[in-house]
Formats: C-alpha cells, sequence, structure tokens
C-alpha cells in the first residue's frame, strides 16, 4: 500500500507536467471552435433555425418560360425558404463563388439547353457542380433536389406535350397552339406554386432524444474526451517496460502499476473536462448566453457538465490509456488508436446523426464504448433508463483495466 | 541508402506495426459492410391509406428507387406518429385514399419532429414523387374544361421524356467516370479520415525524431544535407501509411484513378512533411507535440471537409492541409495551392534545417 501510494504520487507529479499544456490546448480548441461558432451566427441562416442551400445559375435567361421560373423561385415559391438563387454571367465567378463557399451548387444553362427547352423536348442535360473538391453530404442532398426539380420538370413537359400532339393532330395553327401551351403553363406554374396545400405537417415533438443542437454538443464533447487521452502519449513513450521490471522487482507488482497509472491518467481527463466547463462558464458569462437555451436542453446547467460526462470520462481515460499502452511504437499508438477512435465516432453517430445508418449498426453501436457513452447520456437528459448503457460503460471500463493489467504481466515477465 | 533502410527495418520489427497495417484495410472492410445495408439519409415510414393503382405505383416507385432515404411501410397510421416521436423514423408521411380517385384535392399527411431543411427536402421528395400522377390527372382536367374530348392520358404514357434532367459534373471531367457516383454515401468521408490518419502520422514522425534525437541517432551519421536527411526520415515513416491509404481508398471505392491519386497524394505527403519539420523546430518536445494532437484533428475535422463542408469559415481553411488535398481531388486549382503550400513549407523547413545545422 505504502509503494502504490507513493507510486501514485509519482504519476500525479508526472501528469502535473501536462496541466498547463492541456489548458494551453483546451483554450486553443476553445478559441478554434468558438471561430467557428461566430462564423456559422455571423451567417444568419442558422438564427433563422434553417439554413438554405445557394444555387447559382450561369448564363442569361433568355427564355421567357425560364425567366418566369426563376422569378417564381426567388418570390413566390415556398422552396424559396431552402433553396436560394445567385446569377452568374461567366462561370469563372460560379466556380470562384462555389470554391469559397458562396453557394452550394451552380448550373449551366447553356444555348442547347435553351433551345430544347424552346421545342419542349429534352435530350441533353443540363450540368451542375456541388462541390469542387471531393463529394460530401451537401452535394447528395443537393443530387436529391436535382432530383425533385428534374421529375417536376419532366413530368410538366408530358402534360404540355400530350396537349400540343392532340392540337397538332386536330391540325390547329402555330399561334393557337402557342397560346394554348402558353396559358396551360401558367396553369401549371400556379397549381405547382400551391403544392403544400397538398400537405398538412404536423410535429410531433420528440418523447426522448435529445434536440439536434443538444445532440451535435454531446457529441462534439465526447468526441473531445476521445481525444484527450492524446495528450498524455509522452507518458507512454520511454523505457516502460523498463521501469515495470524495476517496480515489480521493487515489490510494485504490474496490478498496483496499472491501477496508479491509470488513476492519474483518469484525474488527467477529468482535468481536461472540468477545464472545458470552466471555459463554457466563463464564455456564458461573457457572451451573456445560457448553455441549456443555446442547444435547446431545458434544465442544463453548465456546471452539471463535469457530473453528466464523469463515466463517459472514465471508459474512454481507461481505453485511451490500454490501446496507448498496450501498442509500442510511437507512429503505430497514435494511428491505431486514432482509427478506432475515429471508426467507433463515426459508426455511433458522432459526426452524421445515428439514424443515417443502418439499423443494424444502430443497435450494434450500443455495445460499442462510444455508442453507450451517447445513449446514457441522451437517456439520461429526457429521464430514460439508463441503467444499461451505464452498466456497459463500467463493464468496458473493467475490462480496459483487466486487459492492461494482462498486457503489465506479460511485460514483466518477459 | 542503407541506413534510411535500416530506419524502415526498425518500424517492421515492432510487432504493432502490423496492427498499424492492418487497421485501415479493416476499417475500410466494415465500413464497406456497413454501406451495403440498407441505410438513407432519413428513414421515412409510409402509411398507404388506399391500396388502388396510384397508391400501389408510388409505393413500388419508392420501393425500387429509394434514392438516399430508407423507406419503411406501416399499416397503421398511430404507429407511424409515435415511431416518429419516439426517434424509430426521421418523418412519416399518410398517404391519403384519395390519391387513388381525388389526386387533385388529396391532402397527405407528414409527422415531423423538429422543422429543418431535411424536412423540408423530404418533403418536396414526397410531393415530386406523388407529382407524376398529379400531373396527368391535371392534364385531363385542364383538357376537359377547355373542352378537348380526346383521352390524353395515352398521349401521356407514350411521351418518352428523359426523366434524368440533371447531371451532376466536376471540375475535373475525367473524374465524372468515377465509381464514386455508386459509391453509399457512408464511405464518403473515407478519404478525408484516411488524410487525417496521414496528418497525424507525420506529428508521430516528428516525435520519433525527437526521441531519436535525444538519443543520439544523429551523432554518427554525418551528412552535408541535413534537410535531406529529415525529410527521407519522414517520407520513411509514411511510406508504408500511403501505401495503405491507397488501398483503403480504392477498397473503399472512392479512388479516382491512379497517376492523379499519386501525385495529389505525394504533394500531400510533402506538404505535411514540410509543416511537420517546421514545428518540430517550434515544438521540440514530445510533450508539447503530443498535446498539439487533439487541436489537430479537431482542426482539420471542422475546417477540411472530412465530415462537413464548413464553409462558413471562408480563408481560413486555407491553412489546414487537408483542405487542399479534400478538393484538389476534383479541382485542379486546389492542386495547385496545395502544391504552392507544399513548396513553402519545404522551403521553410529546409532553411531552417540548415541554419540548425550551420549554428550547431
Amino acid at each position: 500500500m505504502k509503494y502504490f501510494k507513493s507510486y501514485f504520487v509519482i504519476q500525479l507529479k508526472r501528469i502535473k507536467k501536462l496541466l498547463p499544456g492541456i489548458a494551453l490546448m483546451i483554450l486553443a480548441l476553445g478559441v478554434l471552435l468558438g471561430t467557428g461558432a461566430y462564423a456559422v451566427i455571423k451567417d444568419g441562416s442558422y438564427m433563422a433555425d434553417q439554413k438554405r442551400y445557394t444555387l447559382g445559375y450561369v448564363g442569361e435567361a433568355d427564355n421567357s418560360l425560364l425567366r418566369s421560373g426563376i422569378f417564381l423561385l426567388e418570390n413566390e415559391d415556398s422552396s424559396r425558404d431552402m433553396v436560394e438563387l445567385k446569377q452568374y454571367d461567366a462561370e469563372e465567378d460560379a466556380k470562384k463563388a462555389l470554391r469559397k463557399g458562396d453557394i452550394s451548387a451552380y448550373i449551366l444553362i447553356t444555348d442547347e439547353f435553351m433551345g430544347q427547352i424552346d421545342s419542349l423536348s429534352n435530350g441533353s442535360k443540363l450540368q451542375y457542380y456541388a462541390t469542387s473538391g471531393q463529394k460530401g453530404i451537401t452535394s447528395v442532398m443537393m443530387d436529391e433536389i436535382a432530383a425533385v426539380a428534374g421529375n417536376v420538370i419532366v413530368y410538366t413537359e408530358k402534360g404540355i406535350l400530350s396537349l400540343d400532339q392532340v392540337m397538332e393532330d386536330k391540325e390547329f395553327s402555330d399561334q393557337e397552339r402557342i397560346l394554348q401551351m402558353t396559358d396551360f403553363f401558367n396553369e401549371y406554374v400556379k397549381a405547382i406554386m400551391a403544392r403544400d396545400s397538398m400537405v398538412q405537417i404536423q410535429t410531433v415533438g420528440m418523447s426522448d432524444g435529445l434536440s439536434t443542437p443538444a445532440y451535435y454538443f454531446t457529441t462534439l464533447t465526447l468526441f473531445l474526451l476521445m481525444m484527450i487521452p492524446f495528450c498524455g502519449i509522452w507518458i507512454f513513450l520511454g523505457e516502460r517496460d523498463a521501469v515495470a521490471r524495476f517496480m515489480a522487482a521493487k515489490g510494485l507488482g504490474p496490478t498496483p502499476q496499472v491501477l496508479a497509472e491509470m488513476l492519474a491518467f483518469y484525474l488527467l481527463n477529468l482535468f481536461g473536462l472540468i477545464l472545458v466547463t470552466a471555459l463554457l462558464a466563463l464564455s456564458e458569462s461573457i457572451f451573456k448566453y445560457n448553455l441549456g437555451e443555446l442547444i435547446k436542453q431545458e434544465g442544463l446547467s453548465v456546471y452539471m457538465l463535469p457530473l453528466i460526462f464523469l463515466l463517459p470520462c472514465l471508459v474512454f481515460s481507461t481505453m485511451g490509456f490500454f490501446l496507448l499502452d498496450a501498442i509500442q511504437g510511437v507512429v503505430n499508438k497514435v494511428l491505431v488508436t486514432f482509427i478506432i477512435d475515429i471508426f467507433m465516432a463515426y459508426v455511433s453517430g458522432f459526426f452524421y446523426p445515428r439514424v443515417f445508418f443502418p439499423k443494424a449498426v444502430q443497435f450494434g453501436s450500443n455495445f460499442l464504448p462510444s455508442g453507450a457513452a451517447l445513449t446514457m447520456l441522451a437517456n439520461k437528459q429526457m429521464g430514460a433508463r439508463v441503467f444499461e448503457p451505464s452498466f456497459m460503460l463500467w463493464a468496458y471500463s473493467i475490462i480496459f483495466i483487466l486487459m492492461t493489467i494482462l498486457v503489465r504481466k506479460a511485460r514483466v515477465k518477459y | 541508402m542503407i541506413k534510411y533502410l535500416l530506419l524502415f527495418k526498425r518500424l517492421l520489427k515492432k510487432k504493432s506495426y502490423i496492427l498499424m497495417l492492418m487497421v485501415v484495410p479493416l476499417m475500410v472492410m466494415f465500413l464497406n459492410i456497413i454501406g451495403s445495408a440498407p441505410s438513407g439519409l432519413m428513414t421515412i415510414g409510409v402509411c398507404f391509406m388506399g391500396d388502388g393503382e396510384v397508391s400501389q405505383a408510388i409505393k413500388a416507385d419508392l420501393e425500387e428507387n429509394p434514392g438516399n432515404f430508407h423507406f419503411v411501410f406501416y399499416d397503421d397510421v398511430s404507429q407511424v406518429g409515435s415511431d416518429v416521436r419516439d426517434m424509430v423514423l426521421d418523418e412519416g408521411w399518410i398517404v391519403p385514399d384519395a390519391v387513388d380517385w381525388d389526386i387533385l384535392n388529396m391532402k397527405a399527411g407528414i409527422f415531423i419532429r423538429e422543422q429543418g431543411i431535411s424536412h423540408m427536402l423530404a418533403k418536396e421528395v414526397f410531393l415530386s414523387r406523388v407529382y407524376p400522377y398529379y400531373s396527368k390527372a391535371f392534364m385531363n382536367r385542364y383538357a376537359a374544361e377547355k373542352g378537348y374530348t380526346e383521352d390524353l392520358s395515352a398521349h401521356f404514357d407514350s411521351i418518352n421524356v428523359n426523366s434524368d434532367l440533371f447531371e451532376m459534373g466536376y471540375f475535373d471531367e475525367k473524374a465524372s467516370d468515377s465509381e464514386l457516383d455508386s459509391t453509399s454515401y457512408l464511405l464518403l468521408p473515407l478519404r478525408g479520415i484516411l488524410s487525417l490518419h496521414l496528418m497525424l502520422c507525420a506529428i508521430a514522425a516528428s516525435m520519433y525524431y525527437i526521441e531519436d534525437e535525444r538519443n543520439g541517432l544523429f551523432i554518427f551519421w554525418h551528412t552535408r544535407f541535413k534537410a535531406l536527411r529529415e525529410f527521407v526520415y519522414y517520407f520513411v515513416i509514411l511510406f508504408i501509411p500511403c501505401i495503405m491509404m491507397l488501398l483503403g481508398l480504392k477498397l473503399g471505392g472512392v479512388f479516382t484513378s491512379l497517376i492523379p491519386e499519386l501525385a495529389k497524394l505525394l504533394v500531400y505527403v510533402i506538404l505535411l512533411i514540410g509543416l511537420a519539420a517546421f514545428f518540430r523546430r517550434i515544438i521540440n518536445d514530445t510533450k508539447k507535440q503530443g498535446l498539439s494532437l487533439p487541436v489537430v484533428i479537431f482542426g482539420s475535422a471542422i475546417f477540411s471537409p472530412v465530415f462537413i463542408e464548413f464553409k462558413e469559415a471562408g480563408n481560413l481553411r486555407m491553412v489546414v492541409p487537408s483542405f487542399h488535398y479534400l478538393y484538389s481531388i476534383h479541382d485542379m486549382h486546389f492542386f495547385y495551392t496545395m502544391c504552392i503550400y507544399a513548396a513553402g513549407a519545404l522551403i521553410i523547413s529546409c532553411i531552417l534545417a540548415e541554419f540548425y545545422h550551420t549554428s550547431s
């Protein structure tokens, strides 16, 4: 016991060297995330609780049908809440805007396409550019918007072409056909504009689970807790095996060694969590906001965060300790731990909502430390059962401690 | 040359290196399994009140062409509402039986939990799926009002208009033929994750270098060009992770074509080496290098399009190496900016390396 206390104190002294660095790291992260939050709030669209996709179009809408369509989309149609239009004279300007992020996508209105509209046929395709980089979720959403727009245009055309064919068969004059088609098109446009009357939306609210801002606040904090163990990687470098054998020879076996080190490591992670809380509390008083109101989670106080995240902090610090201790070589430690962490975080729904994933993955992620942590926190917020996820987290913590002890015993023996 | 090979051999000696090599292909394998299972940006429950021709046609269309959504069919309306509330579903659609006999005056019900852009999009998707039948009925009503007695439905059905009106293009035209278009959206972050992985490898290489320097590895390793020794040292450590990254991209179905991939990855690696060597001069301590890891991970994940495109950050994103790499995949403009960034980082780290060499 005496050796355990002394060894524990030594570990605390080692950890103490990291504290100023962790404080700086949390501050740097705070500045980073604060800058991001400022940029988002400055953008304005989040204040209105909806982000719009901005669609650029290149080329003159010489065609009256297209001009009418654009006018209606900009001013009348309900989709203006979802899509905003911006006109560009040259494709280079639209490209620059897409690269800068001023627009979500742009379409090229070519002379060929205008000709196709005039003759009410479409053999060519309208190209749109949704990203200048790798394809992502935004471009997937743009695909869906494109499919919706395409469907409406195509089946409207079919209706107009059908009537035109009948009029042609009845030998109506060109002028009569044009007048009739124009009137028919206008009626179609009115019907499309009024399409919202075909649906009645009912907001049912949530019986359990977190609001979207609270969800992402929780997952961001959990991801930070997963990353904090990297700060202590220095502890896992050097001649650890030799030190372990030396301590064992002096009477401090692998089990008390591991327990002392892990406890100190957990306190280091807890320090990080408390710093985050302090930073959030400070920002609350400076910027005059309430965290619970901001993330739409009533009753949440920033001072509750260390208690709320105590158990997830334990499981991530034991997991981080095990991985960084068991894996040899600094390159291997960093890369393997990172891949495991980010994979678990990804499939547990830290970056995309859990519902994006197949049902089996949503269910399976509850059995991962990251998924269990998220489920426990979500249930805790809404007053639902926390026993199963909490049990899972405790079980994982104990498993990681036992596995670390086993690895240490093997090293000491060898 | 032999010294560099020995450096390489030293890495292979550790059993954990095999584990490091395995994690990327294993992760990609799991992601492929996940990506192949039914999933969607939103899970939408659909309940059809009628079972007429139009209801069945819409249902078949949703089953065969779900797009990026996952549809689940219900018989009980109340179950749809409660499953939306209980977060089993993202949204619920109640299609009335009027869709079969009076589509022009039908009123469908949509259950949502909270307002947002995805629900607006899902509403539009619903309306666009009903629209073909609505359009036909609308056409027939208009024709009847104007005194046409002919049945236009046969004309409507026989007209073959290209339904794929819009086509997504890339700035890099060749990429339009890539396998990317058929890749599940769940695998889209793979390249971003692997680019972060490589970035961390560069930082880990810095820590390795600092350790070796402290242990006196370079005392008897004389070289005229310290910058070159540094560069090759980093390159030896990054070499195999680069191979694993290319393999991961290929297995994940996000690979474009060989020469462009190699070129962009090479420039990215040079950029990472330049920056890692530069920061090693500033932070010549393994403790502090380790402390920077979470900031690097967070900063890169937020400011480069790994999971989201954070366009509001504007030019701040240009500082992040992975931003240039990820955007360069389909846009040569960012390949050139990455080249300039890499050249700058390399020149500065070379100057610093020679400066420290001559002053010591």
